[in-house]
């Protein structure tokens, strides 16, 4: 029998790594986390945009799975830092935790009284129990106790022909002796499921897997007439990827060869070793901005289906769309047209940029790559990172905050454009993304836009809450599944 | 490079110049209509508008015009049968 080196946690699951994690339980509590971690660098910090919506579903979902990422073998010991106020309750997610037999410990920055002070509390535990944790170490344990969960990273047309195929060889050995393996993103097995369908182990697993690929393709064409989403990205485009079947089909070749035993839900532990699925999506800007819609209108105490928005999704992409009966009409795509953002360079002028593509200067891909990835804040300032313009604005960097008025400018443009198509009357403007954590860029954006409508602000991605609720509405019946033949 | 035997695409794996002849992994050999950049895909044979593209030995989608044997296969001249070729019901 073969074994590996592993932690024996008291739960008697076993991990690879020893960590000693700091969460939030809200995403107001992000910058204590940060602090901490950055005075105690042996700990692992997980900040996350999440914690607190007027979605009682939302609030239980999160707290398993924040309870789930602290209870994962590989952490030792788990600090949850909340804020107090928040809708997922800290003494929820820690009993969870605790049934793991863990130490977990919770510090409350409305408890100690402020940030300042649930820092220094948080740093004290963190040394704590980093020192603690050296007392663990590693013993001989068989295979079947391992769990071997994949991902997939920018794909290229080499993907399916060398890493996949490789990583799927491996995958195959595990299994063979008793590990399990997890496959997931199931935005990446479009136009490859009838072939993981195929590898099911029974009926039952095998319909399980259409019915996942037909409700997110279900999802992903519900955006609108104008279906601007693909799913192969430029990045894939320029690699070699020509459709998201061929892009799939060397995507599912890292889950190897053997049977599909179990298909389980995100944050679902599998009951059984093998070849495994977890419904998890991959990242969707569509999905979110449907999703910040949705969660909007709830805001409001309007229905979806009754509301009139305007979404603003400001990430490393972009996009800002417009929202009414319930459908997206309009879009301007950071990714071809609109606004710049991080890295993408939004509309052009005409004329220039055929001059550029004929001047003889630059191949093809060097001027798509100018367009995507090298675009937008990216060209101007060097960085993506919002923080680190902050920073450079903070010390007087003037470029740096004119660059960054000018992308605030263009979105606010785009924002106000669609106050048009809603014929004016606009329930509420929604900022997204990663770029919304910036309380400068927000109000930069609101004073040119507030007078359209209220502007609320969600920070970060929610495409996977967005997801799980979808799901949650066909089964408490709010909405009919669609078949798909 | 061309995985299975019921491709009729195979994936360049250098950058490959117009007339280039190419070893197949079957053996015989294959004239480059065009220049193909690396890590994209070149007809083994020609294929008509409508037909399926054939790779990994499934659809990755069909042929949106008629292509000649050794020629470029992209988004040009191919388009995908599912997502938002379906959703959209425009075809790119």
């Amino acid at each position: 029998m073969r074994t590996f080196l592993g932690y024996r946690r008291p739960d008697g699951r076993v991990g690879v790594r020893n960590h000693v994690l700091v969460l939030p339980t809200v995403v107001c509590a992000n910058a204590v986390v940060e602090r901490i971690a950055k005075h105690v660098p042996e700990v692992v910090a997980v900040t996350h945009p999440y914690g607190c919506t007027l979605d009682p579903v939302s609030n239980e979902e999160m707290t398993h799975i924040l309870a789930g990422i602290a209870s994962n073998p590989n952490v030792y010991g788990a600090i949850l830092v909340a804020l107090g106020c928040e809708t997922v309750l800290v003494r929820e997610v820690a009993a969870q935790v605790a049934e793991t037999g863990k130490p977990v410990k919770v510090v409350s920055i409305e408890s100690e009284g402020d940030t300042v002070a649930a820092t220094e509390i948080g740093i004290a535990i963190a040394e704590c129990l980093v020192r603690e944790s050296k007392s663990a170490s590693r013993v001989g344990v068989p295979l079947s106790e391992l769990i071997v969960a994949l991902e997939c990273g920018a794909s290229d047309a080499f993907s399916g022909l060398t890493a996949n195929p490789a990583v799927g060889r491996a995958s195959d050995i595990l299994v063979g002796l008793g590990a399990t393996v997890i496959l997931s993103e199931v935005t990446e097995f479009l136009g490859a499921e009838h072939i993981l369908a195929d590898q099911a182990a029974d009926a039952e697993v095998r319909s399980r897997i259409l019915a996942l690929v037909a409700r997110t393709e279900e999802e992903l064409s519900r955006i609108g007439p104008y279906g601007e989403f693909s799913d192969i990205t430029p990045g894939n485009i320029a690699g070699g990827l020509t459709t998201i079947e061929q892009k799939s089909l060397g995507g599912i070749r890292k889950g190897g060869t053997t049977p599909v035993h179990e298909v389980v839900g995100y944050g679902q532990r599998p009951s059984r070793s093998g070849l495994v699925i977890m419904d998890t999506p991959g990242h969707d800007i569509a999905l979110n901005m449907k999703a910040m819609a949705r969660r909007a209108a709830k805001t409001l105490g309007m229905s979806y289906k009754d509301s009139r928005l305007i979404v603003a999704h400001m990430g490393g992409g972009g996009s800002v769309s417009a929202h009414v009966d319930g459908r997206m009409v309009d879009l301007y795509n950071c990714d071809k047209e609109g606004p710049f953002a991080a890295e993408r360079a939004g509309g052009l002028p005409t004329l220039d940029l055929v001059n550029l593509c004929y001047s003889g200067r630059y191949s093809k891909e060097e001027v798509l790559r100018m367009l995507v990835g090298g675009g937008g804040l990216m060209s101007h300032l060097n960085t993506r990172d919002i923080r680190e313009i902050e920073g450079r604005i903070e010390s007087g960097d003037k470029h740096a905050e004119f660059v960054l008025r000018a992308m605030t400018y263009q979105f606010a443009k785009a924002i106000a454009s669609f106050s048009a198509t809603l014929e004016g009357k606009v329930d509420a403007i929604v900022i997204t993304g990663g770029m919304a954590y910036s309380s400068r860029l927000v109000e930069w954006i609101k004073s040119r836009v507030s007078f359209i409508a209220d502007v609320l602000v969600f920070p970060g991605e929610n495409e996977l809450e967005a997801l799980a609720l979808g799901v949650l509405r066909v089964l408490r019946n709010e909405e009919p599944a669609k078949v798909y033949e | 490079m061309a995985l299975d035997e019921r491709d009729n695409v195979g994936t360049v794996l250098c950058t490959g110049g117009k007339s280039e002849e190419l070893t197949l992994p079957g053996g015989g050999t294959l004239q480059l209509a065009e220049d193909i950049p690396s890590g994209h895909k070149v007809t083994l044979r020609p294929i008509k508008k409508g037909e399926l593209v054939v790779k990994y030995g499934a659809a990755i989608g069909e042929a949106t015009c008629d292509i000649s044997a050794g020629a470029h296969v992209h988004v040009h001249n191919v388009r995908s049968l599912r997502g938002k070729a379906r959703g959209a019901g425009e075809a790119k």
